[in-house]
């Protein structure tokens, strides 16, 4: 296969999991001497994870600007990240290969993939774990079949600052360095945020622990005021941070912070394809406490790295958090399996699969063509 | 474009600004982002948080105006500012009051200190509405002045660029405005140190029918967030200790030597066999016009000078209370030469108790002696201040202080003590040295 010349097409560049993917293996196949680039439709606050490479991306609405920037970079291969938008946009562009790659868990986003058009535009689906597989497979007309659409596994990776010890300290205002129980992502409806702080708020009624929730720097007023409101009348006050955003190269730190504290995260998603905030917790020695549900049963093993809970029973995750900061010699064995765990996800490993895959998706088809998919 | 500004001008028609209207307006539009975010659930949590009187966190027009001009300047000119601005560090200052020198007020004080020690200072400034004339005076390159309305906007452009910034970095908020739960771990996170400035009892304030923003609780919340926590009086030292466990450090309010120009000849004015006066606002909540009008009633012979802006008195003054109206502040020795002492007649409250008036140590300063109500802490660490509870208390107390000028080595050696620029250097000194307190990997 020749050296693959990748454009990764994305919505919205902000501070999401993705955005992390696209940098992180853009920064590996930078070492490897394999070019890539990306585009978004649109940015939200800062670009802060392609500070390292700013001249490698492009952030445009503009479909014949992107077509040009594309046109110019020359890739054999373009992967669109849950933006089925740009498929046809792209379809002209010589001696090169579309993969989608699926991610998103909700369906109504992932339609376009049933259009027999779609497919044919398409050299296959990535799916960042079996659970997405399975979706994709009940989803993609005929792919489970032998002979079917092509479907790789490729899991999302993270770079070695994940794996190694960072600086990074807590803030000197925490009274007496208690245990944190943290929470990240958007505050959003799927990930569930308000049953983190009810998971949160009953495990701090078994002793003293502080609670942190990293996200939502686009939170409107009235979703601050719940949360205000939750806080205030829990009387958590002065054990509670909310950090609307950090910069991506402190979520190393971040994790770590709260593993040394003796706390854990919490995730509360009614469902996630792979669950990259997890990976990192557990990556940055970080016991986690999640509910069993889609790609995070493949990365928490029950009792070995952290607990699983059954979707929606909040009270049973609160237990496992209360045990967990309680009892330090399990918060650190589990942290220390959670580092290990992890370590299949490296960046290095993860980009030797997506590299395999996309020999993979070559080779299930004939010689690209002009227009996209080979014929 | 075009369409754009014509629907916006639709829609200042339709919803004129600062009105009812506006308000209602942002309320759906809140609602539609909710809704958005969180779905119908998000409704009905928010709902039921409104339905217990949780108040918003910002006014309503902060909101409609970002409506308006959703997107920022490609360029900010404060980021231009600290670009071009060369300093030893950066001080944010989170004020309730604007940068006035006839305000009078602290974090007026210790912005110009900070100038003074070579620190350059984005001073942002409470407004109640975007038509309101600030009146400034900016005289330093390195002082840039901006509403807390845009800053809100900002605060995630600026915090972020200001991790390149040289030098340390303070972000003081001498208000704890709720808008500042989005912002403290912000900064946090963005290599400020982070200082809480506890200046009044807001509680008592708003049991006075001001600071409506506040938000109980919240400036624990502030406390909890900060690296330093400061407050100017015991009282409030000690109840925010108290109620949050940290450690509050004591630094009183202060006075600038400069901007009471001493030498200056004496202001012409009526003087009796006992000349009193008072400088500072006027606000009825807690000014005392009965005390005045009771001891100017029994001493004609006296009279009271009254120098400030404020309320209007609820009532008409006797002959022998002068109101003068607000004067210059580098004007004030010159009528205070004519006082035999000077006065503080606040109404006995959780609020006086809890206050560390400013114009204590200028009365000092101008060599008068000071007669306060209700504000025992005063006299615990200053030389010729009485504080007294009752009417009759106050009257005992201009007797005993008439012949005693404030002079003398104890009063030059609290003086000395007690200046702005001291006060800034003690909060630098209670900064830890090196990058802020979240090490920035």
């Amino acid at each position: 296969m020749d050296k693959p010349r990748i454009l990764f097409v994305y919505r919205a560049l902000s501070l999401g999991g993705v955005e992390s993917v696209i940098q992180a293996r853009m920064g590996e196949l930078l070492s490897r001497g394999i070019e890539s680039r990306a585009v978004f439709f649109q940015v939200y606050g800062e670009n802060r994870y392609f500070t390292d490479f700013p001249d490698k991306i492009l952030v445009s609405n503009e479909r014949a600007e992107l077509h040009a920037f594309a046109e110019h970079f020359r890739p054999n291969w373009i992967v669109h990240f849950d933006t089925p938008d740009l498929v046809a946009l792209f379809a002209d562009l010589p001696g090169c290969r579309q993969v989608y790659e699926f991610h998103t868990t909700d369906l109504k986003n992932a339609r376009p993939l049933k259009s027999a058009a779609m497919l044919k535009a398409l050299a296959g689906v990535i799916v960042p774990s079996r659970h997405q597989l399975n979706t994709a497979q009940k989803l993609i007309p005929g792919s489970a079949r032998p002979g079917g659409s092509v479907i790789q596994v490729v899991p999302n990776g993270l770079p070695a600052e994940f794996f190694q010890p960072q600086p990074a300290d807590l803030p000197s205002s925490l009274p007496g360095r208690l245990p944190i129980i943290a929470w990240v992502g958007r505050l959003e409806a799927h990930k569930n945020w308000l049953q983190f702080l009810e998971i949160a708020a009953q495990a701090a009624r078994t002793g003293e622990a502080a609670i942190w929730l990293l996200g939502g720097q686009r939170a409107t007023e009235q979703q601050q005021q719940v949360l205000w409101d939750f806080v205030s009348r829990q009387r958590l006050v002065t054990r509670f941070r909310w950090f609307p955003e950090i910069a991506p190269q402190q979520m190393p730190g971040f994790y770590q912070a709260v593993a040394r504290s003796g706390g854990c995260l919490v995730s509360t998603s009614k469902n996630e394809s792979f669950g990259l905030s997890v990976l990192e917790a557990l990556a940055s020695g970080c016991p986690v406490v999640a509910p069993a549900v889609g790609g995070l049963t493949e990365i928490v093993q029950d009792g070995q790295n952290g607990f699983l809970y059954p979707p929606g029973a909040w009270q049973t995750a609160a237990r496992q958090v209360a045990l967990l900061i309680h009892t330090p010699a399990l918060q650190r064995s589990l942290g220390e399996a959670a580092a290990h765990s992890a370590r299949a996800f490296s960046l290095p490993a993860v980009i030797d699969r997506f590299l395999l895959a996309l020999e993979n998706l070559a080779a299930a088809e004939a010689p690209a063509t002009p227009g996209g998919k080979s014929q | 474009m075009n369409l754009k500004k014509t629907l916006l001008s639709i829609k200042r028609r339709l919803i004129p600004p600062r009105s009812g209207r506006e308000k209602l307006w942002v309320e759906l539009l809140q609602a539609y982002r909710l809704y958005r975010r969180d779905g119908p659930g998000g409704l009905l949590n928010f709902a039921r948080v409104s339905l217990r009187g949780q108040q918003s966190f910002v006014p309503a027009w902060w909101i409609a105006a970002e409506f308006d001009s959703p997107r920022q300047p490609d360029r900010l000119p404060v980021l231009d500012w600290a670009r071009a601005s060369a300093a030893q560090g950066t001080v944010i200052l989170y004020s309730g009051m604007p940068f006035v020198e006839a305000g009078g007020q602290r974090s007026y004080w210790l912005a110009r200190a900070f100038l003074e020690q070579g620190l350059r200072v984005l001073f942002v400034f409470w407004r109640f509405n975007d038509q309101q004339p600030c009146a400034q005076e900016k005289d330093s390159p390195n002082l840039y002045l901006m509403p807390m309305d845009q800053f809100w906007l900002q605060a995630p452009s600026i915090l972020d660029a200001s991790r390149d910034w040289p030098g340390r970095k303070l972000f003081l908020a001498e208000m704890p405005h709720p808008s500042l739960f989005k912002l403290i771990n912000l900064a946090n996170a963005s290599g400020w140190y982070t200082a809480l400035d506890q200046i009044d009892d807001w509680a008592a304030f708003q049991r006075l029918g001001q600071a409506s923003w506040y938000l109980p609780q919240f400036e624990d919340y502030l406390a909890a967030n900060s690296d330093l926590v400061m407050a100017s009086s015991p009282l409030l030292a000690e109840q925010l200790q108290t109620r949050t466990g940290r450690v509050v450090h004591l630094l009183p309010n202060a006075y600038n030597p400069q901007s009471l120009d001493l030498g200056q000849s004496r202001q012409p004015l009526e003087r009796r066999q006992v000349t009193l006066g008072y400088f500072g606002h006027l606000t009825n909540a807690w000014f005392d016009w009965d005390l005045l009008r009771w001891l100017a009633s029994r001493h004609t012979d006296w009279i009271i000078y009254l120098i400030g802006a404020g309320e209007e008195p609820p009532f008409q003054l006797p002959e022998n209370i002068r109101l003068l109206g607000q004067i210059a502040h580098p004007k004030l020795a010159a009528y205070a030469a004519n006082w035999d002492a000077a006065l503080i007649p606040f109404k006995v409250l959780d609020l006086t108790r809890a206050v560390d008036p400013i114009k204590v140590y200028e009365y000092l300063a101008l060599g008068l002696p000071v007669v306060a109500a209700g504000m025992p802490h005063l006299q615990q660490r200053m030389p010729f201040v009485w504080s007294v509870e009752t009417a009759q208390g106050f009257e005992a107390a201009i007797l005993a202080a008439l012949g005693n000028p404030a002079a003398g080595e104890n009063v030059e050696a609290f003086l000395a003590a007690n200046t702005w620029r001291r006060r800034a250097e003690q909060i630098l000194e209670l900064l830890p040295p090196g990058p802020g307190a979240w090490v920035k990997g």
